[in-house]
């Protein structure tokens, strides 16, 4: 009897799977609704107060990531130049190290410094606001939490993706110029003329393109895990690492869906 | 004309309380209700339901005799701005000092940044915690926080005013400050509903009682059955 009712079991549990993925990506696609309605009609009301934490998360999100971001980039550019100038034709070392870094790592670094800076930074602060009842205090003065916390913080996040992905490749281009001046005898004039043949204005089009969707995936779903963590501490340190993960994915996959589109 | 309705509501429960169910209450401008529970947690399921902090699972609510939505929570905020609501699990933010916590509504709403109204001035020193407003709630004591919380509750002009045992964290001279001052709101038509485990410490003669007993309110002559719970 046990035996026979194994498989309805199995069956019953992939399909509560399935619909509970269902309605939390459905969640995450109505919340980004309303945060972009919000973007597009925004109301007088409290616009001061807004566009100044906006600022401070442009300022948290961006400024002081600066100090993570450029290394990262200078050592990811200067190592991918030194592998190519092993396997590649010197000439070629400016159109394939821009093809890499501009089209895909680029935009997938900058997330991965986002997500692990930001998304996770306004994951905890929304769950512990959450937990502690802060979103309530926020309501209970008639203020709209959507507009006051999640807003600003999904406007300083997308802004700061996309300038973090501009000083990225720029930084990243400086690190390949210097290791490929250790490595070879390239000159700066050769390699920048290399540079400047393989990136196209599509190139920085769909990277930005990348840079603001990952902003905006980012940002939804720190703040959705935030805001709908169970109201106990211990649940916190979870939702975090798990809206982390579920960030990173939707961005590789969104990467994956862009370069598909202009690419391949 | 009732300021608040609540028409056979339920509500579902929370941790160790009974949830609440049948809930038929109406409140009009400057009555006092003071509430008994068998159940802390019940009081303050009531106290929140009031506030609309929980969606009741069936039944309706009623505001001016205008019917509340709970579809969508932004059609309640109109609402919960004129709801004064001093309870334990009413929040300070953390991240800002008690003075900026004090006028963070009103600068939300277009006032200038900058130092808070005069009555929340004079309220503050009333209560004399004037001194920690450039203080943080995690550095001010469990009363200071309080009454800051009481402060900002009061001073945005709620038409009702929850409270969850005033006399919580607080001296007896504190306490009785703060009841005095719950007092005058009433006298300007604010009503009071006060969750205490004891009737007869609120002044003046016109007090309601409501006792909720196994997730049920019960009023009038059914509240005599609980004398030793009031």
């Amino acid at each position: 009897m046990e035996l026979a009712a194994a498989p309805g079991r199995f069956f019953g549990r992939m399909g509560r799977t399935f619909l509970e993925g269902l309605a939390h990506f459905l969640a995450l696609f109505a919340m980004a609704r309303r945060l972009l309605i919000l973007t597009l009609v925004q109301p007088r009301t409290g616009r001061r107060l807004v566009s100044r934490i906006a600022v401070e998360q442009v300022h948290f999100s961006a400024v002081q990531a600066l100090t993570v971001l450029l290394p990262t980039a200078v050592i990811v550019g200067s190592l991918l130049v030194a592998q190519f100038s092993k396997i590649a034709g010197v000439y070629d070392l400016g159109r394939v190290a821009v093809l890499l870094l501009v089209r895909e790592m680029g935009p997938v670094i900058t997330a991965l410094i986002v997500i692990l800076r930001s998304g996770i930074a306004v994951t905890v602060e929304v769950s512990y606001m959450r937990v502690l009842h802060e979103i309530e205090a926020v309501e209970m003065g008639g203020m709209d939490p959507l507009r006051l916390i999640a807003y600003p913080r999904m406007a300083g996040i997308t802004v700061a993706m996309l300038c973090l992905f501009f000083l990225f490749d720029l930084a990243a281009v400086f690190g390949g110029y210097t290791a490929n001046w250790l490595l070879t005898d390239l000159t700066l004039d050769q390699f920048m003329s290399q540079v400047g043949k393989a990136v196209t204005g599509a190139d920085i089009a769909v990277g930005a393109l990348k840079a603001l969707s990952f902003g905006i995936i980012i940002s939804v779903v720190s703040l959705y895990r935030g805001f709908t963590v169970e109201r106990r501490m211990t649940a916190i340190p979870a939702n975090c690492s798990a809206a982390a993960m579920e960030s990173m994915f939707y961005c590789l996959v969104m990467n994956i869906f862009i370069s598909s589109i202009f690419y391949l | 004309m009732s300021l608040v309705r609540l028409t056979d509501c339920d509500y579902a429960t929370r941790g160790t309380g009974n949830g609440l169910s049948g809930v038929s209450f109406a409140l009009s401008p400057g009555e006092v209700v003071i509430l008994a529970s068998d159940n802390g947690p019940d009081a303050r399921l009531f106290l929140r339901a009031l506030a609309s902090l929980e969606k009741p699972l069936s039944g309706r609510f009623f505001h001016w005799d205008r019917e509340l939505s709970f579809d969508d929570y932004r059609h309640l905020l109109p609402y919960k701005s004129k709801v004064g609501y001093i309870a334990a699990d009413a929040a300070l933010f953390g991240n800002r000092t008690l003075g900026e916590n004090l006028v963070f509504a009103a600068h939300y709403f277009g006032a200038p940044p900058g130092d808070p109204e005069d009555e929340i001035l004079a309220l503050c020193d009333y209560f004399g915690i004037r001194d920690k407003l450039s203080q943080r709630p995690a550095a001010a004591s469990p009363a200071e926080a309080r009454l800051a919380l009481a402060v900002r509750e009061i001073t945005k002009g709620p038409e009702i005013i929850l409270v969850d045992r005033p006399g919580q964290d607080l001296s007896r001279e504190r306490f009785e400050k703060l009841l005095e001052v719950l007092e005058q709101r009433r006298s300007r038509g604010a009503a009071l509903v006060i969750h205490q485990p004891a009737t007869d410490f609120f002044p003046g003669p016109e007090r309601r009682r409501v006792h909720i007993a196994g997730g049920r309110l019960l009023e009038g002559k059914e509240v005599e059955r609980f004398p030793d719970a009031l």
